[in-house]
């Protein structure tokens, strides 16, 4: 008797299962060309004109490290004014801040970060201030200015947190605009890890 | 090493009649030729036989690196060296080639140096820079350029490619079959047209122009910068788009469809699809907006704080 006529809802042999994935395509193509369609629907507009592992595990690491370390701890109040014990913050009325401010910024009234991603997003901002002098003028002022723009997004989120907490669409925002500076973070400091390397030849950054 | 470059002097002709010049004069056009020849910098000849199926590793700090695919197991390396620049280091080491504008310790006043090389289709390519321009085409393989102030402009086929810029612009052309591309930016405005698979982008205040197709899955990061993205995604695809103050616009396009969560704080909600947006602040702020359509297997999530969330299929 055939066992896959006998049992039919019953999960298929492993060999019969293989078998029948295996008349299945690799891939399936769209019946048409979508893409006309595609480009059709894309507004106008102007054309504009491997290695260094260990660095990048260390980065990466960094970052990993401080997304897994961004945990609200949403049940427990700041003990006095809603800033976080032991995190160095920047005040919540300075939108933008003149010069560069890389530390954390509150998460919302009342909550705090984890002292371990204060402390990673503190190791990272320093680094990047040790890079940030050898950009060039203009890069390095376009930097700044979009570290600010990060800042003040998170800055609005916990705003708008204030007068509505617990919002949970603000509170994924903020979370994800935490993760994001931090990865900005991380892709300035190597790429200007690059731009040492090479403007200022200085060749002990390859040992690294 | 490569350093057997020598100035060219490019005096011409000159009619004796005609020409008659004050000490002065002579010695004014004799600085402008010498300052003409050197700045012209020093011409690049170079080719080395390399494995077809293995890394290519590019460094060059300002000027240009054009790489171009194609079907010889060498790499040819052309262009200009520019002024100040020390030497042009080209290294194979196994499947590993590097190519590497070396300059002096302490380099001031280093001219931009145009490399225009080219490579066996199917080698991975990296490519640094600072500020030099990064044009690649004709590659089958991986790609991670990088670059700091300059402009990346690719063509990438299914295999996987990473692209960043701090301040550059960055213009990515598929070819159709799907891959995995991950672009970073901080402030540059990115234009991605024809990709397929998955698509992952990050940026602050660029903008983005994205036309992807038969995409499986999708993340869209930015913060101030505005997102018209046009997509055929492929059935149980995921896509999703954040921004801060951004205005997003996705069109749907093909048969998939999705189901729809769309949601911002204190902008507008605008569907051609699905049921009108509703208000989700008892202040009258913010919309939010949840539906299907197509065949709708796949999940496609939009959410900003002020920003406006627009979506159509046409």
């Amino acid at each position: 008797m055939n066992q896959d006529e006998a049992a039919p809802d019953l999960p298929m042999p492993n060999a019969a299962l293989d078998r029948a994935l295996a008349t299945l395509p690799q891939e399936i193509a769209p019946q048409r060309d979508l893409w006309a369609t595609i480009a059709g629907r894309l507004e106008p507009r102007p054309d504009p004109t491997v290695s260094r592992r260990g660095w990048l595990a260390l980065a990466a690491s960094v970052v990993c490290v401080g997304f897994l370390l961004l945990i609200v701890r949403l049940l427990q109040p700041s003990a006095v004014s809603g800033v976080p014990p032991g995190a160095t913050l920047g005040s919540t009325q300075s939108a933008v801040s003149p010069v560069l401010d890389l530390e954390a910024a509150p998460f919302g009234r009342g909550v705090v970060l984890d002292a371990a991603y204060v402390q990673a997003h503190r190791d990272l901002s320093a680094q990047l201030r040790s890079r940030l002098p050898r950009l060039p003028p203009q890069t390095r002022r376009t930097v700044e200015e979009n570290l600010a723009v990060m800042r003040h997004a998170a800055m609005q989120i916990n705003t708008a947190l204030e007068q509505q907490p617990g919002d949970p669409l603000l509170e994924e925002l903020l979370l994800k605009a935490y993760q994001d500076e931090l990865t900005v973070m991380s892709t300035v400091y190597e790429l200007t890890r690059t731009d040492a390397d090479a403007v200022l030849g200085n060749r002990r950054l390859e040992q690294l | 090493m490569n350093k057997p470059f020598t100035q060219q002097n490019t005096a011409g002709a000159m009619t004796k009649k005609s020409f008659n010049p004050s000490p002065s004069t002579l010695a004014l056009a004799v600085l402008l030729m010498i300052s003409s020849a050197s700045g012209a910098g020093t011409p690049i000849d170079r080719t080395v036989a390399i494995d077809p199926l293995g890394t290519v590793d590019v460094s060059n700090v300002a000027g240009s690196v054009t790489v171009t695919g194609w079907e010889r197991n060498e790499v040819a390396i052309s262009g200009t060296l520019g002024k100040g620049v020390e030497r042009l280091d080209v290294n194979t080491d196994g499947k590993a080639t590097r190519i590497k504008v070396v300059l002096p310790s302490n380099a001031m006043n280093v001219e931009d140096t145009v490399l225009k090389i080219q490579v066996p289709r199917k080698s991975s390519l990296a490519v640094n820079t600072v500020s030099a321009d990064v044009t690649v085409r004709d590659l089958t393989a991986s790609q991670r350029l990088q670059t700091v102030s300059g402009d990346v402009t690719t063509q990438i086929a299914a295999e996987a490619a990473e692209l960043r810029t701090v301040s550059g612009d960055i213009e990515v052309t598929g070819s159709g079959p799907r891959g995995v591309l991950e672009i970073a930016s901080v402030s540059g405005d990115i234009r991605a047209m024809r990709v397929a698979g998955e698509v992952n982008v990050t940026n602050v205040s660029g903008d983005m122009l994205l036309g992807l197709g038969a995409v499986s899955r999708s993340r869209i990061r930015t913060t101030s910068g505005d997102v018209t993205m046009a997509a055929a995604l492929d059935p149980g695809a995921r896509v999703d788009i954040e921004g801060t103050s951004s205005d997003i616009k996705y069109v749907s396009v093909g048969p998939e469809g999705g189901q729809f969560d769309l949601a911002t704080f204190s902008g507008d909600v605008i569907s051609c699809l699905g049921p009108r947006a509703g208000q989700t602040d008892r202040s009258g702020r913010g919309s939010s907006l949840q539906f299907s359509h197509g065949r709708a297997s796949a999940r496609v999530r939009i959410k900003s704080l002020s920003g406006d969330i627009n979506v159509c299929d046409k």
